[in-house]
């Protein structure tokens, strides 16, 4: 089975929302979309699942138009939505009918989901001695809870491909690791996800193809592991105990951070990493730390997005020390 | 509409439709509307009672509060009061014929007395005005208002009788006499058929289309805000991206509107059904007084109206109230969909309220119109057949024949018409205007969309 997305264009008055987005699902995996806010990552999400008109492009599996009212999809969009004053419990198996299960059928899965993402006691709430239950209403959930409830709607169906649109946001850390739980199980079902997440250690996580949008143009598109590549070894990290700002300078080495943590240069290649290190062993300093690595896909992202190399190394190297510090 | 469309379809109509049901507000107003319906005719019933409305055909012998009456006659005829204390309710009442005071001291004392509860009664004759009676009571007696209509009624009936004694007039000529003389005014056409001319209508037909004009106008208005709010609901809470992943967007809409649809004619059949309830209820109640209750006579009026409706006149009716929720159920989604948060409805209703209340304001100027004159047959017509204004009082007007049936039938056509073009405009933007959020779209950028929806 594959996912095309073809030259999708989405204008909204005399702004281009979408400049010709494309990619491909070959097989079954994670897609990511990365953009900032505004970047047109929502619009391309609505109009894959036909919810928003194309100004041009299409959405193709298996060559033929890719139809959410013939394909079993489950959405998580960004604005989280429920009815605020009806049940839950209803809510979902309104949704289950919409995606034509049957009453029995939505019952199992609830119970399954509401087991799995800990919300069975407001999905069943217990019967007090002599009182009728009183159904919760979304209006008296926690907002994390809420987003579980969402999550189970989107996945109640068990859907082939999953679209989840900024799944993380607003979670504290027990339930991220739940819901990433979620999603690696989804993975392992073989399933095809689109995601789109400002969390770029999420989605380091989870893909391996991204594209990049940037005021609806993609900026960057492929595979991550290439795309890292492309832009090679460049970031170094050096701590010694010694001042060794007179080596780096005599090597004419770009120095883009300096702080106690250590020194983070910009080398041209990894020869010139190579070259400093020979120094400073020759030099007889005492070296701490000494790291060579590739680009983050939070300095990729950065760099498509402001073409600004070094602010992004820089913040980079914050957290790096971050890193560091907390080791 | 392919098998998915109408799974969406099916569920957002049941799942719309069961909410509305279950929600207190459906309920309460339910109640309310079937309380009103039934309580309403027996409670007047009990007030027209009260004032003692009723004063023969039940065999209660009740006794007029009135204690003297003064009488005051320059007419030359011999008038016997002893045959109107005939009357069980008058027996108590003295006649004083040879009073030693002048009408004017005898009215004068009469309006400071406040101890009695007497009448003076002068009756005169001219040749150009015939009999002129008056009554004069004081403002402190405890004579009902009611309770001297009533004598102003008895009192006319004997005195012409007494007229008719006078004139030597036997009882077979009094009968014959006292038959009114019913007057027909007909028109004649080209085709020399003649044609009843019709007339204003009456006090009842008044009541009964003002009250059917308020009915039908909270039924679309309900109907249509409670759409609104629906969709206005789902695009604020945003599960309107959610649902629109595997239904359409009119399927949706129709499902909406489907589930309005029903509760309203449930809603109908409920409050009809309790009113019904409510006449035989009342007939048990009072059958004996019917003739002489004037409350009943407003059942009666009631009952008269259904004398003239047909199967087709009725399926007309039907047809074009439900045409003419859908037709503003439509306006309210595209009113609903036009905002982007629950807050902004309100500002959205506005306009749409103004529109609603400015067509029955139409429609009430028309009935206002129909109580002095019938002349008023083009702007009835117009009524009618236009059909922002023609839902609220169409059906009123087709049952009660007011307009004929085939004017009915024209006017269903033109509402039909109607409803499928404001569909397919609506169609053009709804899905635009559904996944639009930010500053409130309002008539010109609706217009706007429209068009280049629609053109392009």
């Amino acid at each position: 089975m594959s996912f095309e997305v073809k030259h999708l264009q989405k204008k909204f008055g005399d702004k281009q929302v979408v400049e010709d987005l494309s990619f491909e699902l070959k097989e079954p995996g994670v897609y990511a979309l990365l953009g900032t806010n505004g970047a047109g990552k929502s619009t391309s999400i609505r109009m894959i699942l036909g919810i928003l008109a194309k100004d041009h492009g299409e959405v193709l599996l298996d060559g033929e138009k890719f139809d959410t009212r013939k394909v079993n999809v489950g959405y998580l969009a960004e604005e989280r939505g429920l009815y605020p004053k009806y049940p839950i419990m209803d809510q979902l198996l309104y949704f289950a009918s919409l995606k034509g299960l049957s009453t029995d059928v939505a019952m199992e899965r609830i119970k399954y989901w509401g087991e799995r993402l800990k919300v069975t006691e407001y999905l069943f709430p217990e019967r007090k001695k002599g009182k009728k239950v009183k159904k919760v209403t979304a209006d008296q959930l926690s907002k994390g809870n809420q987003q579980k409830i969402q999550l189970m709607a989107a996945l109640i169906s068990d859907p082939q491909f999953l679209i989840l649109d900024e799944p993380l946001s607003g979670l504290d850390p027990v339930n991220t690791e739940l819901f990433k739980s979620v999603i690696h199980e989804e993975i392992d079902k073989k399933k095809y996800i689109i995601m789109s997440s400002h969390q770029m250690p999420v989605i380091e996580e989870f893909c391996e193809d991204i594209t990049i949008l940037n005021r609806g143009k993609v900026v960057v598109c492929g595979n991550l592991n290439e795309i890292k590549k492309s832009y090679g070894r460049v970031n170094l990290f050096v701590k010694c105990d010694e001042d060794i700002n007179n080596i780096i300078s005599e090597l004419g080495i770009k120095v883009v951070n300096d702080t106690p943590a250590g020194i983070q240069l910009k080398v041209r290649d990894e020869q010139e990493a190579k070259n400093l290190m020979k120094r400073l062993n020759e030099e007889n300093k005492t070296i701490v730390r000494f790291e060579l690595r590739e680009l983050s896909l939070h300095e990729i992202f950065l760099e498509s997005v402001n073409g600004n190399v070094e602010d992004s190394q820089k913040l980079s190297s914050e957290d790096m020390m971050e890193e560091k510090v907390s080791e | 509409m392919n098998k998915g469309d109408f799974r969406g379809f099916k569920q957002v109509f049941l799942f719309e439709f069961m909410t509305g049901i279950k929600k207190t507000s459906f309920k309460v107003f339910l109640l309310i509307l079937c309380a009103m319906a039934f309580f309403v005719s027996p409670i007047l019933i009990l007030i027209g009672n009260m004032h003692g409305d009723k004063d023969s055909g039940n065999g209660k012998k009740e006794k007029s509060s009135i204690e003297s009456v003064y009488v005051y006659d320059e007419t030359d005829l011999l008038i016997d009061y002893d045959l109107l204390r005939k009357k069980a309710l008058y027996k108590e009442v003295s006649f004083i014929k040879d009073n030693k005071m002048s009408y004017e001291d005898a009215s004068a004392k009469l309006k400071e007395d406040s101890n009695h509860n007497n009448l003076v009664i002068k009756t005169e004759y001219d040749k150009k005005n015939g009999f002129d009676v008056t009554i004069v009571t004081s403002k402190k007696s405890d004579i009902k208002d009611s309770e001297l209509t009533k004598f102003q009624k008895d009192y006319s009936d004997f005195y012409r009788a007494e007229v008719l004694k006078n004139l030597d007039v036997s009882k077979n000529d009094y009968e014959y006499l006292s038959k009114d003389i019913n007057v027909e005014v007909m028109t004649s056409s080209k085709n020399g058929t003649f044609a009843k001319e019709s007339k204003g209508i009456s006090m009842d037909d008044y009541f009964i289309m003002i009250a059917g004009l308020m009915v039908v106008f909270m039924l679309i208005n309900m109907s249509a805000s409670n759409v609104a709010t629906s969709i206005a609901t789902e695009k604020s809470s945003r599960v309107i991206e959610f649902l629109l992943t595997g239904t359409r967007p009119l399927a949706l809409l129709l499902g909406k509107i489907s589930a309005r649809l029903l509760e309203t004619l449930i809603t109908t059949v409920a409050v009809y059904s309790s009113y019904y309830l409510s006449q035989i209820f009342c007939l048990i109640l009072e059958a004996d007084n019917l003739p002489a209750s004037g409350t009943q006579g407003e059942i009666m009026a009631v009952a008269s109206i259904w004398e003239t409706i047909t199967i087709s006149k009725l399926l007309i009716a039907v047809v074009y109230f439900l045409a003419g929720l859908i037709l503003f159920s439509i306006i309210g989604a595209l009113t609903g969909a036009s905002v982007s948060k629950l807050d902004e409805l309100q500002d959205a209703f506005k306009t749409y309220s103004f529109f609603l209340v400015a067509c029955v304001y139409v429609d009430m100027f028309l009935i206002i119109m129909m109580l002095r004159s019938a002349d008023f047959g083009f702007f009835q017509n117009f009524c009618a057949i236009c059909p922002i204004t023609g839902a609220f009082i169409t059906p009123a007007l087709v049952l009660t024949g007011k307009i004929s049936t085939m004017t009915g039938f024209f006017a269903l056509m033109v509402i039909i018409i109607t409803v499928v073009v404001v569909y397919i405009f609506a169609a053009a933007v709804y899905e635009s205007m559904l996944l639009y959020q930010g500053k409130r779209l309002k008539i010109k950028d609706v217009v706007t969309l429209m068009k280049k929806q629609v053109v392009e």
